[in-house]
């Protein structure tokens, strides 16, 4: 699974942080969750082949900890955002367009007139 | 160090229509945020809660109707990696035979190695989450011709 589809699961995320800054085990993961032990492991697992945090085995525990660089990318993540809002005005300007509802007072703000606070 | 992210559409829409989208908080929250307050005008601020779970907060610098607007911008959310104030949001609306080209400029970003901390990257998560849920921005009309 990529990184963009494990981290769509809130319980991942929430993982996420909780190993943000340092290493716990599965055991005081789960305990952090009502949900059962084998679900909080498979959800590592999952994070784990998306390479999104990392474990170290110290005698018979496992203990895991986010890769912080694996969650780098700070500019795409916000390039995606305003991709994703710029795709969204696009589709509103377009219907607005297409039906007509653009007729302008030649100021080039539709709702000037309606404004309470001019 | 700073980065830059630039993000360029054609939009099948006048500039007036384009721009009509920034005009107020009822608007601006067709396209972005689910809640805020947008008082948009040179020295106006503005609020957005972006996911639900994270404001966004700015000021307006410039505000050219129907051409640009330029508009600082940072999560509000202590350690947040773009506090209030921190970054720079440029959008130009240039008119073509097809409608507009939006260019939007977010300047003043900081570099790779200070981002992402716990409290601030939740909202990156949000997005990348609602992303992965089908809210996938398709080919981009600039560099799909």
């Amino acid at each position: 699974m990529d990184a963009v589809r494990a981290v769509a699961e809130p319980r991942r995320r929430e993982i996420l942080r909780l190993v943000w800054d340092g290493e716990r085990s599965a055991g005081e993961i789960a305990a952090h969750f009502e949900v059962t032990f084998g679900a909080i492991s498979q959800h590592l697992s999952v994070l784990r082949s998306a390479g999104l945090v990392s474990v170290r085995r110290d005698g018979n525990r496992r203990l895991y900890r986010a890769d912080r660089e694996a969650l780098k990318p700070f500019a795409p993540m916000l390039k995606q955002m305003w991709s994703a809002r710029l795709d969204r005005l696009a589709g509103l300007a377009e219907a607005a367009e297409a039906a007509g509802g653009a007729e302008r007072d030649g100021t080039g703000r539709p709702d000037a007139g309606t404004r309470e606070d001019r | 160090m700073t980065e830059v992210v630039v993000v360029e559409r054609l939009i099948r829409a006048r500039p007036e229509t384009v721009f009509s989208f920034f005009t107020d908080a009822t608007r601006w929250l067709l396209w972005q945020g689910v809640d805020g307050v947008v008082d948009a005008r040179v020295g106006g601020a503005f609020r957005l809660d972006v996911t639900g779970d994270g404001w966004a907060a700015g000021r307006f610098v410039e505000f050219d109707p129907p051409r640009r607007l330029v508009f600082t911008w940072g999560w509000e959310a202590r350690g947040a990696p773009v506090p209030p104030g921190s970054s720079t949001v440029e959008i130009e609306l240039l008119a073509t035979a097809e409608g507009t080209l939006l260019r939007l400029v977010h300047r003043d970003l900081p570099a790779a190695e200070r981002e992402l901390h716990r409290m601030g990257w939740e909202h990156y998560m949000g997005r990348l989450a609602a992303r992965a849920r089908g809210d996938d921005p398709g080919p981009d009309p600039m560099t799909g011709r």
